[in-house]
């Protein structure tokens, strides 16, 4: 049975260093849901913004990409 | 607009001689026919062009008119009739019933038709007409109609300032939606930085209703240009980028149709008129402003007066057909002076304060309006007006920063500039600072650095300095660390196989292959909801919580009814350990079991433990709970199962227990309401500790029946 999950928010990490230090900031350890695979992370909408700002804050360049309108 | 069947059922439903009207459509002798016949054959009739083309061609001008907006637009009958007369064409209660006389159209309730002993009320106002079935609007030749008024010949002497500050106001709240500063209480209401912040914008802001920062929210909430998360904070949203970049004159059109269209009406008003005065009186004002928006000025007082003709002519009972005329119109009508009022209300509230016209008084004609470039391009839609300065001035210095002099309410070099530097200053000198942040931000939320770059190049005064140049482009193509997708819709499928398929039918759009299962889609969401209708996948949406829990059963495996849930199977992953079955079908089943393993590596037992029992659906049996505050480690284990449970302690004295140092983790977790788990070490000082609190709980102990778990750590 084919399931549609609608307004998800995923994350998607190549590097796999980056992986690794993602995984060590507070706001991303309580967002992270799920991992879909090794690269793409299911991410919490309730901690979506503490994220943004950590990565913000950390240094981290963010490419954000909605659903096409 | 209703179809055949319905139509024949209206007919059907009447008493009254419908003989003259199936004159135009039948032949004499099928006139003798029974009556239900004579429906059939004139519905039948009806749906041949040939006929209908031959009835039309009797029907009047604005009988057609209001047919063709009838087809456009099923509203209440008074609704229709007004937005035919507002466009210009002479439309009046006569038009209704020659429509009826022809068998064109007619009233859904036959209670209502036009007739000599009966009124038109406002009740009749609130009915829909039933067209006859096949007819098209492209069948209907209507000329436009137009509505020309007198213009006031005199020159004004105020010097016109240009009000276009709605620009600049829209502009400085997407910066700042942008830059994050735009957040919402609890009660949604700004919060203090965001109205200290909108204070600054706000300080040139037209005046009135129009440019209220709620309305502006409002507007692009509605228009997916922003959305507030669930913690306030106000983000870019779909149309975001789409909307920055659009050209300021048409933001600010875009607003003010928003705006018009939630303009606030009196609902007793339109109770008493049959239709909105409100709508009617701006559908008129623009249509009249829309008709000669190049030439001069043109006296409110002629408007009102205009629009008030126009209102009578509409409710007019004058010159119905035989048979098919109302004894009289019982709406209420407003006098000429509610209908000054209520143009003078729409021009300075919101056509003036969005620099769509601008108003002159003249000792001889009294207050004047004119249409300004801004205006003309909101009624036509064409040429949207462009900043000119000859002295304007752009000068890139090596410091990043650019100063503009001259510049303008609707200046596109200073919107690109404004979105990827901070300004400061204001229209007669602003220097604009660019910096990492700004650049990326901009490129984050769609703007590309090619823009800005072309812009410099061709409006620059003198040679832009290289170092920007390269430094900007360097700002600008910095590879992201990371993607998020946002508000994005990921399909799951049963085999990889299907999956794979799936993404090649949709290779035309964006797609992402996650895991063997899973596609991400980038599409819209009309087409994401086709694809799920064609797929009959099972929808799970995010923005809600999830519909079901969890259950464990005696035997230690974990179900859930919601386990399509991403949130749900995560949960279960946390506790348990999955096992797959693969089934004759090429499919794979998939079952947890309680694992003592994954429940011990759980980063923050504590908060999943409330998760799980905030889950919805039923709720976790004691038995349950007190398993997994022992496999998560919240408890300690006992050897025979018994474990100390405390009743009934109060708040306050639970606060108090926090407070003293050896008590602290006494009290370990809930396990009902007002039911703890105590830590067993500690009970008998906690026991000393109630009876000198004077505390009313009660300790007792519960007993434990093991859940058989996955990779045991102990016997």
């Amino acid at each position: 049975m084919t399931i549609l999950h609608h307004r998800v928010h995923i994350i998607a990490v190549d590097d796999p260093l980056m992986r690794k230090r993602l995984k060590q900031v507070p706001a991303m350890r309580r967002a992270l849901v799920m991992e879909l695979d090794e690269t793409h992370w299911l991410i919490d909408s309730q901690e979506l913004s503490a994220v943004e700002t950590a990565c913000a804050k950390a240094g981290i360049t963010m490419h954000v990409v909605t659903h096409a309108e | 607009m209703l179809n055949d069947v319905s139509l024949q059922t209206v007919l059907a439903s009447s008493r009254r001689s419908l003989r003259s009207v199936f004159a135009h459509w039948l032949a004499r002798k099928e006139l003798t026919r029974p009556r239900d016949e004579q429906i059939i054959l004139y519905l039948a009739a009806a749906q041949q062009s040939m006929a209908r083309r031959r009835v039309l061609a009797v029907a009047s001008e604005p009988a057609r008119a209001l047919l063709v907006r009838a087809l456009r637009m099923p509203v209440p009958l008074g609704e229709l009739l007004a937005a035919t007369a507002a466009e210009g064409y002479p439309v009046t209660l006569a038009s209704v019933g020659e429509l009826h006389a022809l068998g064109l159209a007619f009233i859904d309730n036959p209670d209502f038709w036009p007739q000599a002993n009966a009124a038109f009320t406002p009740e009749t106002a609130e009915q829909t007409l039933s067209i006859i079935p096949g007819l098209q609007a492209s069948e209907l030749e209507v000329p436009p109609a137009l509505l020309n008024l007198p213009i006031c010949s005199f020159t004004s002497t105020a010097k016109v300032k240009p009000k276009a500050s709605l620009a600049q106001l829209l502009d400085g709240f997407t910066h700042a939606i942008s830059r994050g500063t735009m957040k919402l209480t609890q009660e949604g209401v700004f919060n203090a930085r965001a109205q200290s912040v909108l204070a600054r914008v706000w300080k040139h802001a037209p005046r009135g209703p129009l440019a209220e920062p709620a309305r502006v929210l409002a507007f692009m909430r509605e228009q997916a240009i922003a959305v507030s998360d669930s913690a306030g904070q106000v983000r870019p949203g779909a149309r975001f980028a789409l909307f920055c970049t659009q050209h300021r004159a048409q933001q600010v059109c875009t607003f003010l149709d928003y705006c018009l269209t939630t303009v606030p009406r009196l609902a007793e008003l339109r109770a008493a008129c049959g239709y909105a005065p409100e709508r009617f009186a701006l559908t008129t004002l623009r249509a009249i402003l829309h008709a000669g928006c190049a030439d001069g000025w043109r006296a409110l007082d002629t408007i009102a007066a205009a629009l008030a003709k126009r209102a009578a002519h509409m409710a007019s009972i004058k010159h119905c057909p035989a048979q098919w005329a109302w004894r009289a119109n019982a709406c209420r009508t407003l006098s000429r002076l509610r209908w000054t009022e209520l143009v003078g209300e729409i021009v300075q509230h919101w056509l003036e304060p969005a620099g769509m016209l601008e108003t002159a008084r003249s000792r001889t004609y009294g207050l004047c309006v004119r249409v300004t470039p801004l205006g003309a391009f909101w009624l036509t839609g064409e040429k949207a007006p462009a900043h000119k300065s000859e002295h304007q001035q752009l000068v890139i210095q090596p410091d990043f920063t650019a100063v503009l002099t001259h510049s303008g309410p609707l200046d596109r070099v200073a919107q690109v500039l404004g979105a990827f530097a901070v300004r400061s200053g204001d229209d007669n000198a602003s220097v604009f600072h660019f910096s990492r942040e700004q650049v990326q931000t901009a490129i984050r939320h769609g703007h590309r650095i090619e823009e800005l770059l072309a812009l410099l190049k061709a409006h620059s005064s003198y040679a832009v300095p290289d170092n920007v140049l390269v430094t900007l482009r360097e700002w600008a193509a910095i590879k992201p660390q990371l993607t998020l997708f946002r508000d994005v819709n990921v399909f799951t499928f049963t085999t990889r196989a299907v999956r794979d398929q799936f993404l090649r039918q949709h290779a035309a759009q964006r797609s992402v292959a996650i895991g063997d299962l899973h596609a991400l889609l980038l599409a819209p969401e009309r087409d994401i909801f086709n694809i799920m209708q064609i797929l009959r996948a099972i929808p799970v949406d995010y923005t809600d919580p999830p519909i079901g829990g969890l259950e464990v059963r005696p035997d230690g495996e974990v179900i859930s009814s919601a386990s399509d849930d991403f949130r749900i199977t995560a949960l279960c992953e946390a506790i348990a350990h999955p096992t797959d079955t693969p089934l004759p079908n090429g499919q794979t089943l998939r079952r947890y079991h309680l694992s003592a393993k994954r429940m011990h590596t759980v980063n923050d037992p504590l908060a999943l433990y409330e998760l799980l029992l905030h889950l919805p659906g039923k709720p976790l049996p004691i038995n349950t709970r007190l398993n997994l505050l022992v496999g998560l480690g919240i408890v300690e284990s006992t050897p025979d199962d018994h474990y100390i449970v405390v009743q009934g302690i109060e708040a306050a004295v639970r606060a108090k227990l926090r407070t003293r140092g050896e008590m602290r983790g006494a009290i370990r977790a809930i396990l009902v309401k007002d039911i703890y788990v105590v830590h067993a070490p500690l009970a008998a000082q906690l026991a000393e500790a109630m009876t000198v609190l004077r505390s009313r709980a009660r300790l007792s102990e519960v007993v434990m029946h093991r859940i058989p778990v996955r990779h045991a750590t102990h016997s």
